[in-house]
């Protein structure tokens, strides 16, 4: 007998009681088979159905029976009153499925860690400063000579890593023809290794592939690219594609699920930084930088020493800096470098849509809210009808804690159908979501994985919301008086003062909600607004919008680079 | 339970001790040998080693089998396990540990 047994024995204790009742039977059996007086010996035995629940709770795990006698009779009684439970899990899987959504493409965009070795040692590199129209801005492109002198400064304690803004490319596997597009990432040779990314077939770049500018025609194509462009064909090896003049090699496949370091664009192909033509200008800042700290180096002194490099490097390039004033001069100058982390990687996506994010979020926090005052309003309507049924089970010994875990499990069992039925919203809306946010012409794509991290949000969620509309109404359940309930009800007032302060909750939250909907709604279409904008941002400006001052609060102002 | 406090102790290492000298006892045996070995000193309602003997078998000290009797009727017997034998060992060293202390406590007020 283990525990295993004892959670067996739970699920089967008709068949235990039998089974302990022939036992105890067995014994008074034995006793008159010795002779003993039947009555005599039944009574020396004491009280059968003590000795059997004594032995039944040995047996099974008693809270866990109480658990399961209460799911039982809770989903019985939600069958009973088919119409109240159903509205309230319609209402409550409207809720929880739009919270999960949101905590999906939240958690997508801008919580989970890059799948990639120690994301949490990634920070992204930025400048900050006071910009050409002296508004504060900050901004993380880098040139590349800037970027080696930096990596060389750093070398022992931190591997730099540059990474271009992926961007949408024309390219040709056959002729001219055949113009397809693909998003194409110049990154450091040696990004696969920091990042302890591995080839699924073929070769990743090293070092050797990032040494001579416009010397290295590879490329290595992202596992997501390799499936749905070749179906996996491991013949691609070898195979060429044309881009603008250069024909570039295919060297291999990164392992799945690595897409680049932009949350919200799926990479396609890597090619080396050497290979783009602005890898020896010291005016253009095309790409950005991350750092690969090693474990237990400090920050801040890796960071005064980037500081120096990058300030040494930019008063060298501004001696030629002709015509401009030399108040904007100094600003540039005095830019200060900062070392942000970076374990869910950089994008603009992630700054743009952050803050209307953080509202959706808000919004559909609020949502649940509501829909929990409506299903608590609903308990509580229902939990009066069973004043009586509650005021007997007092009567005859049910504990006040049991009964609040009584109500609490039929709450529950409210929470988990809402969230199965909320569930399949999720599953349906995800895609939908993502293309809520995109701009038309430059679809983003995001890696928008239903695993662990979301089904737990779920559960959690499930929990907190039985918590937050079953407890009121089991606590009122549990602490009712038997003897005036049984008598006809006490104050017929009381529970409708709890009633209408709920719905005044309710009405309270609506408005509410309708206000923040409304400041999403705007800001939503301004960020549209801005999203339709041409894109291009690998020039050396680059604005990167966000939703700043769209509610009127600060923020990240948009960026943009000086000095070129 | 009358009596069942000062007992709990050593119920369990009297059943252990019963089935470690004659296995293949039902709860009837056991009570009675419980009985006969301690005279009128340890006297119980008859019902209640049951919760003791499922409870050391949930444990795994002793092992339970349905047997048919000779009647027909069926009887659960219980066998002492290799856990129940170690049990027994710590037991009885734990009962002769507080006995002896109580004796000592005994002779010196």
């Amino acid at each position: 007998m283990s525990l295993w047994s004892r959670i067996a024995n739970v699920f089967r204790g008709d068949r235990l009681n039998r089974e302990i009742d022939e036992e105890l039977e067995s014994h008074v059996e034995a006793a008159i088979e010795q002779g003993r007086d039947p009555a005599e010996a039944r009574r020396a035995f004491g009280s059968m159905l003590r000795h059997r629940e004594e032995s039944r709770d040995m047996r099974l795990i008693p809270w866990l029976e109480s658990l399961r006698a209460d799911a039982t009779f809770g989903l019985r009684q939600l069958r009973k009153n088919k119409v109240t439970s159903a509205a309230a899990i319609l209402s409550l899987a409207v809720a929880i499925g739009a919270c999960t959504s949101a905590f999906r493409l939240i958690d997508a965009l801008l919580l989970r860690p890059l799948p990639v070795a120690n994301p949490e040692r990634i920070y992204d590199l930025s400048r900050q400063g006071i910009g050409p129209e002296g508004a504060p801005q900050t901004f993380d492109g880098w040139a590349y000579p800037d970027f080696q002198l930096m990596r060389a400064a750093v070398k022992n304690q931190v591997e730099l890593i540059a990474v271009s803004y992926a961007e949408p490319v024309d390219l040709t596997y056959k002729s001219d023809e055949e113009i397809e597009k693909a998003y194409l990432q110049y990154v450091s040779g040696w990004m696969f290794s920091t990042l302890g990314i591995k080839p699924a077939l073929g070769r990743v770049f090293t070092e050797n592939d990032d040494l001579k500018p416009g010397g290295h025609p590879y490329a290595v194509l992202s596992h997501d690219y390799w499936t749905h462009r070749f179906g996996q064909d491991p013949s691609v090896i070898g195979r060429t594609f044309r881009m603008g003049n250069d024909l570039y090699e295919i060297a291999g496949v990164a392992e799945a699920p690595f897409t680049g370091t932009e949350p919200g664009t799926m990479v396609d192909i890597f090619v080396p930084t050497m290979m783009n033509p602005a890898v020896i200008r010291k005016d253009s800042t095309w790409h950005r930088t991350l750092a690969m700290v090693n474990a237990g180096a400090a920050l801040e002194p890796i960071r005064q020493k980037l500081d120096a490099t990058s300030r040494a490097f930019e008063e060298e390039r501004a001696k030629g800096f002709l015509g401009m004033r030399k108040e904007d001069i100094d600003h540039y100058l005095n830019q200060r470098v900062l070392l942000e982390p970076a374990a869910s990687g950089v994008s603009d996506l992630q700054s743009e849509t952050r803050r209307p994010l953080v509202i959706l979020g808000v919004l559909v926090a609020l949502v649940l809210l509501i829909a929990c005052a409506n299903v608590a309003n609903l308990m509580t309507a229902q939990a009066s009808a069973r004043a009586r049924e509650m005021a007997v089970r007092v009567s005859i010994g049910g504990g006040r804690w049991r009964l609040v875990q009584m109500v609490l499990v039929q709450s529950a069992w409210l929470a988990l159908l809402a969230a199965a039925v909320g569930g399949l919203f999720v599953w349906r809306s995800g895609p939908f979501l993502v293309s809520m946010i995109n701009p038309p012409d430059n679809p983003a794509r995001l890696l928008l994985p239903a695993d662990w991290r979301v089904l737990g949000f779920g559960l959690v969620l499930a929990l907190g919301v039985t918590l937050l509309f079953g407890l009121v109404p089991a606590l009122r359940a549990s602490s009712v008086n038997p003897v005036t309930a049984l008598k006809g009800g006490e104050d017929p007032h009381s529970k409708r003062r709890l009633m209408h302060a709920l719905i005044a909750v309710q009405v309270a939250f609506c408005f509410l909600v309708l206000f923040v909907a409304g400041l999403f709604v705007t800001t939503f279409k301004r960020l549209n607004g801005l999203f339709r904008r041409p894109a291009s941002r690998s020039r050396c400006c680059y604005k990167g919008a966000s939703a700043a001052g769209v509610l009127g609060a600060g923020g990240r102002s948009s960026t943009k680079c000086a000095g070129s | 339970m009358p009596k069942s406090d000062s007992l709990q102790g050593s119920l369990d290492l009297l059943v252990l001790t019963i089935l470690s000298r004659r296995p293949r006892l039902h709860g009837y045996a056991i009570m009675s040998a419980i009985q006969s070995m301690s005279g009128e000193v340890l006297r119980v309602e008859e019902g209640s080693p049951y919760p003791a003997l499922h409870r050391m078998e949930e444990a795994g000290w002793i092992h339970a089998n349905w047997i048919t009797k000779d009647s027909g009727r069926r009887a659960r017997i219980y066998d002492l396990t290799a856990a129940g034998k170690k049990q027994l060992g710590a037991e009885e060293s734990r009962w002769q540990t507080v006995t002896s202390a109580t004796n000592r406590g005994l002779r010196t007020t």
